[in-house]
This record gives structure tokens, sequence and C-alpha cells, in this order.
């Protein structure tokens, strides 16, 4: 990993934090959704001060170049973000249905769910 | 007297404590309204307090507690309340301290009174008290001022506070808010309470949660509540 490649990491990092603590000085991030983004962000700064992580695993996995690592690394992470986002997707959409439904039927019948 | 006290009682899944927990207040606290707001339980908490008539909210799709909360504020919003305290419906909260937590809020003017169990009484230094104590650590470090008990569900809210809670939407019950809330100027005082251990049900925290919970406030603490813009 060169030092050019370091500094872009750290850079990449400062732009994260930034981009993210914009959005939540105008409300349109939540801050339990930034959480993940900061400690992401986070990483980056580590990766880059200890290059020795991304050695280490690069050299177990058999990664030529470290910088490989980090690529596979942010790559791992994002894809795993991108299922909980799916996942917690699929629970909005079946609530809004369920929603959906219920503001219906109370309008039509005056009925409501007693079952509960 | 003449102030509205309303205690907002979030309830999910608690068919097996909403009944001590609704007697307690009405047999201790009987100044104070009550609303249980029904968190799309799956169970029959709902059924209970209507065969009951208890005053009640329900949510047709589970929300969360903030959303349950907030659904309490608004009510509170709307029909005029001088004074909103949050009241869990698992048992562990006493009604009969809610009373001298709203004259504490009417004597001092703080705009949030916390039901601390640890304000005049020694916090114990446990494993289950560590996370309670770093948040304490980093309250103090980014406001100045020691919450004991920062974690305690048993919160009061003044006529300021209500809108603040019923229209914004990030603003949950936790400590972080408590945090946001202090460095903005409110005032926050603990009254010493006693709560219960959890008498029936299952608790929403594990080992995890409480670690991506603990990570979450500490954060949420020390860095993101340093940028949002006063409202």
């Amino acid at each position: 990993m060169s030092s050019v490649f370091r500094v872009a990491l750290v850079a990449g990092a400062i732009l994260v934090f930034a981009f993210v603590l914009r959005k939540i000085r105008h409300s349109e991030i939540k801050v339990a959704d930034s959480t993940f983004w900061f400690l992401f962000a986070l990483s980056f700064v580590l990766l880059a001060v200890f290059p020795q992580i991304a050695f280490f695993c690069s050299d177990t996995l058999g990664i030529e170049s470290p910088a490989n690592f980090v690529y596979l690394y942010v790559i791992a992470v994002l894809v795993l973000h991108n299922f909980s986002l799916g996942v917690e997707l699929s629970k909005v959409r079946s609530k809004l249905v369920l929603l959906i439904q219920e503001e219906a039927l109370s309008k039509a019948e005056g009925s409501r769910d007693e079952t509960q | 007297m003449g102030e509205k006290t309303l205690a907002i009682i979030p309830a999910y899944n608690e068919e097996e404590n909403i009944v001590s927990t609704v007697e307690d207040l009405v047999a201790n606290a009987p100044g104070v309204d009550y609303v249980v707001v029904n968190d799309g339980s799956a169970d029959s908490t709902g059924k209970i307090c209507r065969d009951r008539g208890y005053n009640l909210i329900s949510l047709p799709v589970n929300t969360g507690l903030a959303g349950a909360f907030q659904t309490g504020m608004k009510y509170a919003l709307r029909n005029g309340y001088d004074y909103a305290i949050q009241f869990d419906a698992d048992g562990q909260h006493s009604a009969s301290y809610v009373g001298e937590m709203v004259k504490t809020a009417k004597e001092t003017g703080a705009n949030i009174i916390i039901g601390s169990r640890f304000a005049t009484q020694k916090k114990p230094f446990s494993a289950r008290m560590v996370g309670s104590a770093l948040i304490t650590a980093m309250i103090f470090l980014t406001t100045g001022k020691k919450i004991q008990d920062p974690t305690s569900g048993m919160r009061l809210f003044d006529s300021k506070m209500i809108p603040l809670f019923a229209r914004e939407l990030d603003y949950s019950p936790e400590p972080d808010t408590i945090s946001l809330l202090m460095r903005n100027g409110f005032s926050v005082r603990e009254v010493q309470v006693e709560m219960r251990e959890r008498v029936a049900g299952e608790s929403y925290l594990n080992f995890t949660k409480s670690i991506s919970y603990m990570l979450r406030v500490c954060i949420s603490i020390l860095l993101v509540q340093w940028f949002r813009k006063k409202k």
C-alpha cells in the first residue's frame, strides 16, 4: 500500500464524515443510520494508519496486493449493508400494506381489527 | 394542582403486565391521566385494555418505542397537557413517584425530570451498570452536567418539550436526545425513585442488542449531537 493510497483512504474517510454530518445537520438522516457510516469511515482511517492490518489479511488470504484486500473489504461491507437494507425495506413494505388495508377497511365499514 | 399530566404507556406484547401497570397508576397517581399506546401487539394486550375500558390508542402496525411514545406525545399536545411522563408497561416503574416528579417540575421549572434510581442513592459498580456509567461520563463530557440514571425510562416532560417530541422525527426518548436537549439549553433534574425488576415477559435487550445500543448512543452523544441544528 503506497503512501498515496493511504492518504487517499483518510481523505475518503473525511469526505464520508463530512457528508454524513451535513445530512445530520439538515435532519436528512436519522442518528441511528449514521452510526454505520461513521464506523465505516473510521475503518478507512484505521486501515490507513495501521497498514499492517491490510498486509496481514492479504497475506493470509493469498491476495497479492494489500490494496486489493481493501477493495474486497469495502465490497464485502457494502454487500452486507445492501442486504440488510433489503431486509428492512421488506419489513417497511409489509407495514405499509397492513396500514393501507387497515385504513381502507376502517373507512369502508367502520370496522376495526378487534382480534388483537 | 391545576396542571394536566398525562402518563404515556407504550405497550408491546405486555398482556401479563398491562393490568397491574394501569391499576398502579390509577391507585397511586390519582390526579394523572394515562393513555396506553398499543404498539401493534400480537398478543392480547389490546383486547385486555378494551375489555377493561382503559384509555387506549392502538397502532395498527408495530413502530417501536420511539414511534409509540411519540404517538402519546401527539395525543398530549392535541389535548393540551402541561406535562407528559413516559411510563413503562412492564411494571418496573412505580406510580407513587409520579406526583413527586410533577411537583419537582413545577417548583424548579425544569423541562425534563428523570425518575432516577441513583439521584440520592449511589449507583452500584456492577457489570450491568458499566453501560450506564459510560453514558453518564459522556453526557458529563458534552454538557458538564451529571445525570446518574440516563437510561431510566421514567421521564417527565414539560409543555415546552411536548411539541418538540410530538412533531420532530428524530427525537427518540433516549439518553442521546436528553444530552442534545441539555446542550440546547433545556434543564434536566433527577428525582430519586425506586424501580422494580421486570415481573413477567421478556426484556427487549439481550447482549448483542446491548452492545449495539451502547455503540450507537456513544457515537450519538459524542459526535452526532454536536452537529444537529437547534430547533
